[in-house]
């Protein structure tokens, strides 16, 4: 029972703390309005995540980034504390929504608690080295230090923030970014307040599986890559640019890079989309890129000082330094009808997917090419090619990597694909 | 006249939710009822995190042997990570150590042996040794330094 009550207060603590007023340090008094509540949580997140990934940098122990973490919260509340106001009566209503689902979630998690293999291999590890407030150069004695390590760091945060022994608490984080990055995207949708929480809902119930939560990295990526989904829309389709939504979007990138090595590859397509469709200022494009370039110029800095391999892919899996050759090598018919029978394979493991490829049609039938959807027909083309050419570089065991991992890969991709339902919504139903 | 009351009070209260509000509620409801919230949190309320983790979440002594190593950690209430000698079950399991919360430390007086006989029901591991503390069918065994 006492544990029941603990994941009750931790649901609620954890969910408030991205109710608090971090946004402001982006977000100036005047324009607070002009932001729904979604933007506001999920620009808590990133703010939260990218603060603990930046102090990870400088070695800092987990604890005394917990007391850090104490110190900005108590500094921007007194900094803000007049912005309480503006808090309105139903964002209450929301915050209460928010931790019953994550509630939920948490009892599933705390019943099942299987860690997938992986977890138990890499990622827990990694967390444990956090966990246990040892260096970052202790990284290089866990198995495939050349991982990046966003998704460990942020899980032994939580874990120690909770004060309680139990490893789940820490993979409490992965529920509430789900759950986060599924409203926000629902916050596209012009409809009630109430309809959009009925959609989150439905959005919960054909994606969430304990699947996902069993520590592995492909949830965060998921939801990454939901957030940048919503503002690659606002900017492409909507045609609504604005600077704190472009933050939001390198703050995304940025974790993107930080959790997966494919998350630098997933960025790129979505920086590339945005550059090629968007029609944002060049001076703007450029600065983008080059930020997105300069964070992955840092990580490859931090990784080479703290004696991590700098490597973007699994370098016993993928052959890189003889790219082509092994490419060349394994290009076969059979090799190709590998690959797409296991894409389709992999989509009928996640209903949702089907269905987005569902609406892909109708919108297809109901509008033709319109030009607006080009940018999501784009990153799919993108994503399909990335995913042959991987599995065609994969060298020594081609068939198993492909059996092992392109279910996992499918859905950290498919998080875009979320934008066909909205897009039929909006253009079709005009809502 | 009571009656007639009842009835209207029951229409009036039905007109404070809307019809959103009432696929609202019944997609939460159906949301609960669809991840088993009563049967979990029963499970929860009744069993420990250890007890959990080596009834529900893993094998015992079949797949992996994580499930008997909670068995253990809770039964000797064990900090440190013993050294774990696993010889393999019918699945792949990476290192263990992890069950203990660390990474390194291990107290090397005790022991964890995992899928100790072979084909042939013979043992793989010499236990002479060893004091055993728990032993599962002579396959998962639990053992200290003499």
């Amino acid at each position: 029972m006492i544990e029941l009550l603990k994941i009750l207060i931790f649901s609620f603590l954890f969910t408030s703390i991205f109710y608090l007023p971090y946004y402001r340090i982006i977000i100036s008094k005047d324009k607070i309005n002009l932001h729904s509540l979604a933007d506001k949580n999920i620009l808590n997140i990133l703010i939260l995540g990218n603060f603990v990934l930046i102090l990870s940098f400088f070695d800092i122990t987990i604890s005394n980034i917990i007391k850090l973490f104490y110190l900005f919260t108590f500094i921007t509340l007194i900094f803000f504390w007049k912005d309480r106001k503006i808090l309105k009566n139903n964002s209450l209503y929301y915050l209460f929504f928010f931790v019953v689902f994550v509630f939920l979630l948490s009892i599933d998690l705390a019943y099942n608690l299987t860690l997938y293999f992986d977890a138990q291999k890499f990622w827990l590890p990694k967390a444990l080295i956090f966990f246990n407030n040892e260096s970052l150069f202790e990284l290089k004695n866990i198995t495939k230090p050349q991982y990046p390590y966003f998704g460990s760091l942020i899980w032994a945060f939580f874990w120690k923030l909770s004060n309680f022994n139990n490893e789940y608490m820490g993979r409490i984080f992965y529920n509430i970014l789900l759950c986060y990055s599924l409203y926000n995207i629902t916050d596209l949708l012009k409809v009630s307040n109430l309809k959009k929480l009925s959609f989150f809902i439905i959005l919960l119930f054909i994606i969430y599986d304990y699947w996902h939560i069993r520590g592995s990295q492909e949830i965060l990526i998921f939801s990454f890559l939901l957030v940048c989904s919503k503002y690659l829309f606002l900017f492409i389709y909507e045609k609504k640019i604005n600077t704190t939504h472009l933050l939001i979007l390198l703050l995304s990138l940025n974790l993107l890079i930080w959790t997966k090595s494919e998350g630098t590859f997933l960025g790129l397509f979505i920086l590339v989309t945005l550059l090629i469709f968007s029609k944002i200022n060049l001076n703007i494009k450029i600065l983008i890129s080059s930020v997105f370039f300069l964070f992955i110029f840092n990580k490859f800095i931090i990784f080479d000082i703290y004696g991590l391999e700098n490597s973007i892919a699994d370098s016993s899996d993928f052959d890189f330094s003889n790219l082509f050759g092994s490419i060349i090598g394994n290009l076969s018919l059979y090799n190709f009808y590998f690959i797409s029978k296991n894409i389709f394979i992999s989509a009928f493991k996640f209903p949702y997917i089907i269905l987005c490829f569902f609406f892909m049609i109708a919108i297809f039938f109901k509008t033709k090419l319109n030009e607006k959807n080009y940018f999501i027909f784009f990153y799919l083309i993108l994503n399909i090619t990335f995913i042959f050419f991987v599995y065609l570089s994969a060298t020594p065991r081609f068939e198993l990597v492909v059996l092992t991992s392109l279910n996992r890969i499918m859905f950290e991709f498919s998080a875009p694909f979320l934008l066909f339902p909205i897009i039929y919504f909006k253009k079709v139903l005009k809502i | 006249m009571k009656f007639n009351k009842i009835i209207k009070s029951l229409f009036r209260k039905k007109k404070k939710f809307t019809k959103d509000q009432i696929i609202l509620i019944c997609l939460f409801v159906f949301f609960l009822l669809n991840i088993d919230f009563f049967r979990k949190s029963y499970f929860i309320a009744t069993m420990d995190h250890n007890s959990r983790q080596s009834k529900i979440a893993y094998d015992y002594c079949e797949g992996t042997g994580t499930g008997y190593i909670f068995y253990i950690k809770k039964k000797y209430n064990l900090n440190k990570s013993p050294k774990i000698i696993n010889f393999g079950g019918n699945q792949g399991s990476p290192p263990q150590s992890w069950i203990f919360n660390n990474s390194h430390i291990k107290d090397n007086s005790k022991l964890i042996i995992l899928f100790n006989l072979d084909q042939n029901n013979q043992s793989r591991f010499d236990l002479n040794n060893y004091n055993i503390e728990d032993n599962h069918k002579n396959d998962c065994l639990y053992l200290t330094k003499k």
